[in-house]
């Protein structure tokens, strides 16, 4: 059962839909992992870990965007989250990405985020976006930059601490 | 089925709503948020007021925002402890809204559906030992204290049982 008003996105290899619960076990499991998920979101306990996916299902009913989870068509499981992100606190919306244990490796993030970019420009009118990533995060860069975003600056993030803000390019340069 | 609202003499019982983050915040933010382990930043507030929409869309139940006039002035409901009893929990949001027995008419309100028409077999309550407002508004609404200790997140909160003999 849809929990959101998000809309069900597909590209070649994935579909990108509103939380479920079905959702749940993987979420916690992604977020209770230390190494995968700090540079988003680390909790060392399930209840703190169910309460982030209960606030990101909040976030789609404030805001009327979130983060999707990304399912594998082939798999039908989900194999990450990756969408539109701007709780209080934020400098500005940024596109946030992450893949679930025994997903990585197949650009599925790249695949996602470039849908999730396009769905932002396109259906929700952003004219600009940028993606938060902490500096030890390598992958996330070198995502970013196939994605043609650029470092702007270095800021303080409320829950990451010190923080790489990347701007993606403008709508008319994606949606050409 | 839980209701997703309910009315009162001068109430309305609702979901949480993307409209009621700046009456929350408010509260959030102040002093009095202390009994509720506050107070909390507003990024906090924003993230506590979405888990409480997400909440109901993930378990069919949740902590209702209390309505007067259609202004948000509090929220009250069960909250879920991962397994344990549910959580009864109120809170008035708006000074102006206190020492009217709005909150005893929302508490009332939403005992009785969990446990009488809900069939709900208990509540559980937990309260800062300072609060005294709130050790009254529980004897009110006949609250039994427990020895209980607090949940692990509140080890020195007071606990009470709400149970559906004593409704």
């Amino acid at each position: 059962m849809s929990l959101t008003n998000a809309p069900r996105l597909e590209t070649e290899n994935l579909i990108l839909r509103g939380p479920e619960d079905r959702d749940m076990d993987h979420v916690i499991a992604f977020m209770m992992n230390e190494e995968r998920a700090k540079g988003f979101g680390y909790y060392d306990n399930r209840p703190q870990a169910w309460r982030w996916q209960a606030l990101s299902i909040g976030h789609w009913h404030i805001h009327g965007y979130g983060y999707f989870t990304i399912e594998t068509k082939d798999s039908g499981q989900p194999a990450g989250l990756c969408g539109i992100w701007n709780p209080e606190g934020w400098p500005e919306p940024e596109m946030g990405w992450v893949v679930f244990d025994g997903f990585e490796g197949r650009g599925i993030a790249f695949e996602a985020a470039t849908r999730v970019r396009q769905w932002a420009y396109q259906d929700l009118g952003f004219t600009t976006l940028t993606s938060n990533i902490v500096p030890d995060n390598t992958r996330s860069q070198a995502l970013a930059k196939r994605l043609g975003a650029a470092p702007e600056k270095t800021y303080d993030n409320a829950n990451m601490g010190v923080t790489e803000m990347w701007r993606h390019p403008a709508p008319a340069e994606v949606l050409k | 089925m839980v209701a997703r609202s309910l009315t009162t003499a001068r109430l309305t019982l609702r979901l949480p709503i993307a409209s009621d983050l700046a009456a929350y915040t408010a509260f959030a933010v102040s002093a009095r948020a202390t009994s509720v382990g506050g107070p909390f930043d507003e990024a906090k507030a924003f993230d506590k007021l979405a888990a409480m929409i997400g909440h109901w869309e993930l378990r069919g139940w949740g902590r209702y925002v209390i309505a007067l006039d259609g202004r948000p002035i509090g929220h009250c409901g069960p909250l879920d402890t991962f397994g344990g009893t549910p959580e009864m929990t109120w809170t008035l949001w708006d000074d102006n809204a206190l020492g009217q027995g709005l909150a005893t008419e929302a508490v009332r309100a939403v005992i009785d559906h969990l446990l009488t028409d809900c069939d709900w077999p208990a509540l559980k309550v937990c309260i800062d030992p300072r609060n005294a407002n709130s050790h009254r508004m529980a004897a009110r609404v006949g609250a039994v204290r427990s020895d209980e200790p607090g949940p692990v997140r509140w080890p020195e909160a007071q606990t009470y049982y709400l149970r559906k003999e004593a409704a």
